[in-house]
């Protein structure tokens, strides 16, 4: 008896092959939506502090960000204090803001620039760390 | 007269515009998250004070350097000023002013905070 092989087209072998392929990158596209969340947008060469407290950050609006020098940058742009105050006024609601900073800046620094900014401009203000795992 | 439908060929959905979009997905979701939490620390700074408050419901806390601090003036470890916080927490609450010095960074301040919060502290406040 001789068999003849079932006559197939090369294209649907191609795309079955591909399968295997599809289902792994599919659980590996899950397992990032799943497990990771959306990084906030930090510039490059900040740093923020270590901490080891529990308040979660909600949604970053207002981020300033200041970087180890003490300059400050809103939305990657170089900004001074009386710019950054302008720009809370502009808003409909008082904005919370988030302040970025690196963890080696000068404590002395960032309570002087906050300072400046809380003429109550804004209706808190925030400092983000990072999480570190309990001790 | 009757008109025939014209046959349909049914042809197999290709899948590779499916995986170019997966793997755009794949790659954004990559490079765009992180594993590492963030938190929000409340940053209360101190401002003019009318004056009415008691001093003796204050407690200062003077961040020297990174690991050095000193409480009412009395130089201690970070445990030994929790323990303090603690102690004075459960007889009366105490309002701490955090006061970096001159070279205390920014980490060293959150790790003061953090102390503070750990110790039970509600009201804290940083001066310069």
């Amino acid at each position: 008896m001789k068999l003849t092989p079932r006559p197939t087209s090369n294209s649907t072998t191609s795309d079955e092959s591909l399968i295997p392929l599809i289902n792994i990158v599919f659980l590996i596209l899950i397992f990032f939506l799943v497990a990771a969340s959306i990084r906030p947008f930090t510039a490059p060469g900040i740093k923020p502090a270590a901490s080891s407290s529990e308040d979660a950050s909600g949604a970053i609006n207002f981020a300033l960000m200041i970087d180890r020098t003490g300059a400050l940058q809103f939305n990657n742009q170089p900004i001074t204090e009386k710019a950054l105050l302008a720009l809370a006024a502009n808003k409909t609601e008082k904005p919370e803001l988030i302040v970025i900073a690196d963890k080696d800046l000068e404590a002395a620094t960032l309570i002087k620039q906050l300072q400046a900014l809380s003429s109550g401009a804004f209706k808190s203000i925030k400092l983000l760390t990072k999480k570190e795992t309990a001790e | 007269m009757q008109l025939e439908a014209p046959l349909k060929k049914s042809r197999k959905l290709s899948l590779t515009p499916l995986i170019d979009v997966v793997f755009l997905l794949l790659i954004f979701f990559m490079l765009a998250s992180t594993f590492s939490k963030f938190t929000a620390l409340d940053f209360a700074i101190g401002g003019n004070s009318t004056g009415a408050e008691k001093i003796s419901e204050y407690m200062l806390l003077r961040i020297l350097s990174a690991d050095e601090l000193d409480l009412n003036g009395e130089r201690l470890s970070l445990a030994e000023i929790r323990v303090k916080l603690e102690e004075q927490n459960k007889t009366k609450p105490p309002k701490l002013i955090i006061k970096p010095s001159k070279g205390a960074t920014v980490q060293s301040l959150v790790k003061v905070i953090d102390l503070a919060k750990k110790a039970g502290i509600t009201s804290t406040t940083i001066i310069k």
